[in-house]
């Protein structure tokens, strides 16, 4: 394993040799990668989170661009390639996915739109498989902890999906259609239509996948193929967003996200079991922001409403542990948000952030524990401030700047928590080097499942408490071409496991100590006339459990050591109004245990999987043509990311899209 | 700008030889296992869909432990996912592998596989019990008892019982199917709290004794064909009973708190119950109940799990999770008079004990 690692390792940095010096035409990248002057006060796009970050804390932006030559299906396989971020992948497309960063478990990130929550504290994971990538124009994490910036639970990051299309005037619709291997049929609908000051932008995605893709199982001894039964998924998404630029500085804005997914839940493949035949999961979700931003300065301020609705039933007649006709159960939850951000320029060097945020979360359910009744309720009052000092020597190219920030919340149902955090970043003069620092401390509220869940929600259950601290350096090797290494550690106190309190019931319980310690290294870059991009991140880390007990200083679960992604997108040939293109990749997700005590029998090993396409693109006229063929997992390895679900072979997909402009 | 060209040979070295530094661990060796001779099979069910249910063979005289002796034993093979329970027979052990819709036959000395059941069941099974060479038996959560040839491995009958079936055992020449009810969930079904009596044959109800809310295990004391049913919601009044079932009648009855788990000592006429206060001693002759060992002697963040008593001595042996976490567990071993003696390690959580005398 480890020779082809290295050989897929050198192919992958190879090509950064070829490097041009500085470029003449790319717009520069607001993440961390490609340091930014910033020798005065700058204002960012209000719903990119480097406004949030500052420069001191990482952050990396995948653009649409590297979206398009990854041929993600949902978001999380854009996160994928960002160092520190460990997708867990429950099966095929079909399957759940959650995003993990830092080793800090998949509860502790929080998922953003257009920069705001998706969803409060009680919500627990996100799973992106329902969240198709067609209506997300750029994917931005912030690694570590980032509570006071972005609120509880984001202790080990943030991710924020920028569904929000720069407005112009240009009229553009868009279809596209996908078939692939394992029954999948996606169609894709699109536009963005300018109407005077107001701008619309609309998405609308089905998707029709079986999920019957084979694998090689030894059940009792008897190694055979088998085809996955029961991983079907049928996807109904639509995004819409609005956007009135009502006088210059003042904008307002709306978005609307819904979807509807039934699927097939298989479970776990075991012997004698393979597959939950008829266990189904249906949920419908829906989120709407509408917002008002006014940006003149000295004094700016947004008033932002959210809103989030969903509705869960699984339902698994089998599960007659249950009861007589087994599973059926249903929840749903309304997640109610207002939030004020006020921003206040004090000089060119000074400027505070002020937050408040009010939010209302309830379940209604019916399997709750019998104390709570059939319907359970949470407030929480957010309030945050930021306050920045850049200090900034034209003549030297020295720069400084320091972000100082603090949030408290206030919670109904629960103790409250603070989170202070304090960065800064240095520019050393002419060099390309950049220098940052930041320690944060954040806190990760509990679910509505870990509180009250029938049989295991525990109604003491305390805030999990953390400690993220890093540092990195940046160092702009050309204008295009960028690395950057950081350092981190982590340190959670009263986390939340499922505790064993008899042979029949467990119960949620802050017990848990975790530390984890780390080096991300990333390198991005653009050469050879931008005809081709790299994108390469590696992780090493090391997550321990530090709960007293028999497991104290070992592994963690499902926390890799080694995590390696690479990206590229090459421009083949370019001739009037048409080119073709080549892009691929690969992830190497080191070994990892799948139970607590590092026991053997519970190890996963690692994997590589490579992924190539083509794409083609024609324009006709106004009309642009593209066709792309896509090579999922090329080696066809057999591998499993979280133990027990097995992840599909070599795949095929095809796709032909049009697109039509007004712009020439 | 640094020169460029140092700056990329440096990214060019660095990562390749980054990449992959982190080596799993080397796997564990494989030994041919040792006749232990007598010994205690410790069944552990794993989590539940890890498909990671193993033996623990530990010979206490030696000391000597085989850590799961099943996959050492039958190389390539593995038990299944979730066993949970043991039944010794003529030189055979019939291990029931819950998710898996198996009953695993195996050689009880050398611990190869003789092959196993399958059940065409979507329920999970619960228990098994054997009669005689040609007939055993299992329930499942679909309700149904069945009857299997331990010859063939295959099924010849299967009936309906009462709703929840956890236990099954034979009894005076019947066999006796616990229905739980699956404590509050369906305790108001038909059956419910309920022994079923019916013939080993046909599978024909021939009686039914109710018990008591919510019993789940049946044990057979050899010695004087009473059966000994455990009873009783988490957390509530429970106890065991008494059954006669020649008789078809209750004989006696002990109330117990939170009663989790029972084991019988025939030769020393006494049951053993694992409640949450620990383990007490419950006398055959109709005397209250005993604090016999206290549950702190599980240590700190442990729990007892599972009780067994090795016929020949009277040993108590007590399933012993560590901490919080699903990780291998142990067996803490008492003399018969609640004195610590020893203890050895397991699988991740020790359910049932089978004893190899």
């Amino acid at each position: 394993m480890r020779a082809s690692f290295i050989i897929v390792s050198a192919l992958l940095v190879a090509p950064a040799l070829y490097a041009q010096g500085p470029g003449d035409s790319a717009g520069r990248r607001e993440d961390t990668l490609v340091s930014r002057r910033v020798s005065s006060v700058t204002v960012s796009a209000p719903r990119s989170l480097s406004r949030m970050t500052r420069g001191s804390q990482p952050l990396s932006i995948i653009d649409r661009r590297t979206i398009d030559a990854t041929g993600a299906r949902d978001p999380s396989d854009v996160v994928a390639s960002v160092p520190g971020a460990y997708v867990r992948q429950y099966g095929g497309a079909g399957g759940m996915r959650t995003v993990a960063l830092r080793g800090v478990g998949a509860e502790g990130t929080v998922v953003m739109v257009d920069g705001v929550r998706f969803g409060g504290t009680a919500a627990g994971v996100l799973d992106f498989s329902t969240l198709p990538v067609a209506m997300v124009e750029q994917v931005e994490v912030v690694r570590g902890g980032a509570t006071a910036l972005a609120g509880p639970n984001a202790t080990g990051g943030v991710v924020n999906l920028v569904t929000d299309r720069r407005p112009d005037s240009v009229v553009r619709l868009r279809a596209r259609a996908t078939g692939g291997s394992f029954g999948e049929r996606t169609v894709e609908i699109g536009g963005e239509i300018p109407l005077g000051e107001h701008h619309f932008d609309v998405d609308a995605v089905r998707s029709d996948l079986l999920g019957d893709y084979p694998f090689l199982f030894n059940e009792f001894g008897a190694e055979r193929t088998v085809r996955r039964e029961n991983a079907d998924l049928h996807l109904t998404s639509l995004h819409g967003g609005w956007r009135w630029n009502v006088e210059p500085g003042v904008r307002v804005s709306g978005t609307l996200l819904a979807s509807d997914a039934d699927r097939g839940v298989p479970g776990a493949v075991v012997q004698g079991n393979i597959e939950q035949l008829h266990a189904r999961l249906r949920e419908r979700d829906l989120f709407a922001t509408a917002r008002v931003t006014v940006d003149p300065d000295p004094l700016g301020w947004e008033l932002a409403l959210s809103a989030r609705g969903t509705g869960t039933h699984y339902r698994d007649p089998n599960a007659r542990s249950a009861g007589a006709t087994g599973i059926d159960e249903e929840f749903n939850r309304l997640d109610v948000a207002a939030i004020a951000r006020v921003r206040m320029l004090f000089s060119a060097h000074l400027v505070a952030d002020g937050t408040l945020e009010l939010r209302n979360e309830r379940l209604t359910g019916e399997l709750l524990d019998p104390e709570a009744g059939d319907r359970v309720e949470r407030m929480n009052l957010g309030l945050a401030g930021l306050l920045r000092w850049i200090d900034a020597d034209s003549a030297g190219g020295w720069e400084r700047s320091v972000d100082l920030a603090t949030r408290l919340d206030l919670f109904t149902t629960l103790p409250s928590g603070v989170a202070p955090s304090l960065g800064g970043v240095l520019q050393l003069g002419q060099l390309p080097v950049r220098l940052r620092a930041r320690a944060g401390a954040g806190y990760r509220a509990p679910s509505f499942a870990e509180q009250y869940y029938l049989n295991v929600g525990n109604t003491r259950l305390r805030p999990e408490r953390s400690v993220s601290v890093d540092g990195g350096v940046t160092v702009e090797i050309s204008e295009k071409v960028g690395v950057e290494c950081t350092g981190f550690l982590g340190d959670t106190r009263d986390r939340i496991v499922a505790v064993p309190r008899s042979p029949v019931s467990w119960s949620a319980t802050n017990i848990g100590r975790v530390q984890s310690a780390g080096v991300e290294i990333a390198g991005t870059g653009q050469m050879l006339d931008d005809r081709l991009a790299l994108r390469l991140a590696y992780t090493r880390s090391d997550t321990r459990d530090r709960t007293p007990g028999p497991t104290f200083g070992l592994l963690l679960p499902y926390a890799p050591q080694e995590l390696l992604s690479g990206t590229f997108d090459a421009v083949v040939g370019r001739w009037e109004r048409g080119a073709w293109s080549v892009a691929g990749g690969g992830i190497y997700t080191g070994f990892r245990y799948a139970q607590p005590g590092e026991d053997r029998a519970t190890l996963i090993p690692s994997a590589l999987t490579l992924d190539l396409s083509t794409r083609l693109r024609q324009q006709f006229g106004a009309v642009a043509v593209t066709a792309r063929a896509e090579c999922t997992n090329l080696a066809d390895t057999a591998y499993q990311i979280v133990r027990n679900y097995p992840m599909p072979g070599r795949s095929w997909r095809l796709s032909v899209g049009v697109a039509w402009s007004t712009e020439q | 700008m640094i020169p460029s060209s140092i700056a990329r040979r440096l990214l060019v070295l660095l990562l390749p030889l980054i990449a992959g530094c982190v080596s799993p661990p080397d796997p564990a060796p494989i030994i041919e296992p040792p006749s232990l001779g007598r010994g205690v099979i410790v069944v552990n069910e794993g989590l539940w869909r890890s498909d990671a249910a193993t033996l623990t063979l530990h010979n206490p005289v030696t000391g000597e432990t085989i850590q799961d002796w099943f996959g050492v034993s039958n190389p390539g093979l593995r038990l299944g996912d979730v066993a949970n329970g043991i039944v010794i027979h003529q030189g055979r052990a019939y291990v029931v592998v819950s998710t898996s819709r198996t009953v695993e036959v195996l050689d009880v000395v050398t611990g190869r596989s003789l092959g196993r059941i399958h059940l065409d069941e979507p329920n999970e099974l619960r228990s098994v019990a054997v009669l005689d060479s040609a007939h055993a038996y299992t329930v499942s959560f679909g309700d149904s008892l069945f009857l299997f040839d331990p010859r063939t491995f295959t099924v010849t009958a299967r009936t309906a019982v009462g709703p929840a079936p956890e236990w099954v055992e034979v009894a005076g020449g019947l066999v006796v199917v616990a229905n739980s009810g699956l404590g509050t969930l369906r305790q108001t079904e038909p059956g419910a709290g309920t022994l079923y009596l019916l013939d080993p044959v046909t599978l024909h109800r021939v009686a039914e004794i109710a018990v008591g809310p919510n019993p789940r295990m049946v044990r057979l004391d050899q010695t004087s064909g009473l059966v000994y049913v455990l009873y009783g919601l988490p957390g509530q009044q429970g106890g065991v009973v008494e059954v006669n079932i020649a008789a078809r009648a209750i004989t006696n009855r002990w109330t117990v708190l939170d009663a989790r788990d029972l084991a019988l000592d025939s030769a020393r006429r006494r049951a053993y119950v694992l409640a949450g206060a620990g383990v007490l001693r419950i006398p055959f002759d109709g005397t209250a109940p005993v604090l016999h060992i206290d549950s702190s002697a599980a240590g700190a963040g442990g729990f007892f799990y599972s009780i067994g008593v090795q016929p020949s001595t009277g040993d108590i042996y007590l399933g012993t999770t560590r901490g919080y976490q699903p990780v291998a567990a142990t067996i803490q071993v008492y003399t018969l008079d609640g004195a610590y003696r020893t203890g050895f390690n397991c699988g991740v959580y020790p359910g049932d004990f089978g004893f190899r005398e």
